[in-house]
């Protein structure tokens, strides 16, 4: 868990790679992106962002399974 | 909603910061991850779009189906391209992204193809992007 109380994704691994710990750059992830529902942008910027955040805290490890990219085919 | 040009520089502003938590998470991006936040984008983005374009389920020929089909089909080039980038030992059963080493003239192969499947996506994106903001059909 983060200090936001939110899961962390896979996350047993405590330093990313330019030093900043997991938690704090979860909490600023998450901090983004309510900050940019606040500011009542278009959804469709808000959802890039969130899409953005989520896919790479859910990738940090760089493992991306054959499984994965399977998912992702057709429609 | 009427979109401020303050709004506009605030949008910039919010997704540059994103990218830095990006890259601060993630450190320096590498070309399969580029593919797969591209592919997982464009998989979110052509299911919208379908359910939004029902009419396109039985294949006519209209510009946003044709266009919608053309990026489908992009978007699994682009996967393919991705799993033969990635396919080394351990890939096929289940482990990471393992692609040739820098030295194996496999690796430029490979690179080159992924990096003209993701041009070519998101070329295709763009075109029906395009479309879609005129309103075309």
């Amino acid at each position: 868990m983060s200090s936001s109380g939110l899961p962390i994704p896979g996350g047993d691994v405590p330093i990313t790679p330019l030093g900043l710990g997991i938690s704090v750059a979860f909490d600023l992830a998450s901090a983004l992106v309510t900050h940019l529902k606040n500011a009542k942008l278009p959804q469709s910027l808000i959802d890039d962002a969130q899409k953005v955040v989520d896919a790479v805290l859910a990738h940090k490890d760089d493992t991306m399974t054959q499984s994965e990219w399977e998912a992702l085919r057709g429609t | 909603m009427k979109v401020t040009y303050s709004k506009i520089r605030e949008g910039f502003i919010a997704l540059a910061a994103s990218l830095a938590v990006t890259l601060a998470i993630g450190g320096c991006p590498k070309i399969e991850k580029d593919a797969y936040l591209v592919a997982v984008g464009a998989k979110a983005f052509l299911d919208s779009e379908y359910s939004k374009h029902p009419e396109c389920a039985t294949n006519p020929a209209t510009n946003v189906c044709v266009l919608l089909r053309k990026a489908t089909s992009a978007k699994d080039v682009l996967i393919d391209a991705a799993e033969v980038y990635c396919g080394g030992p351990g890939y096929m059963t289940g482990g990471p992204c393992a692609p040739p080493a820098k030295t194996d003239t496999a690796y430029k192969v490979a690179y080159d193809r992924l990096s003209a499947a993701l041009a070519d996506y998101q070329q295709t994106e763009k075109d029906l992007k395009a479309l879609l903001q005129k309103g075309g059909n």
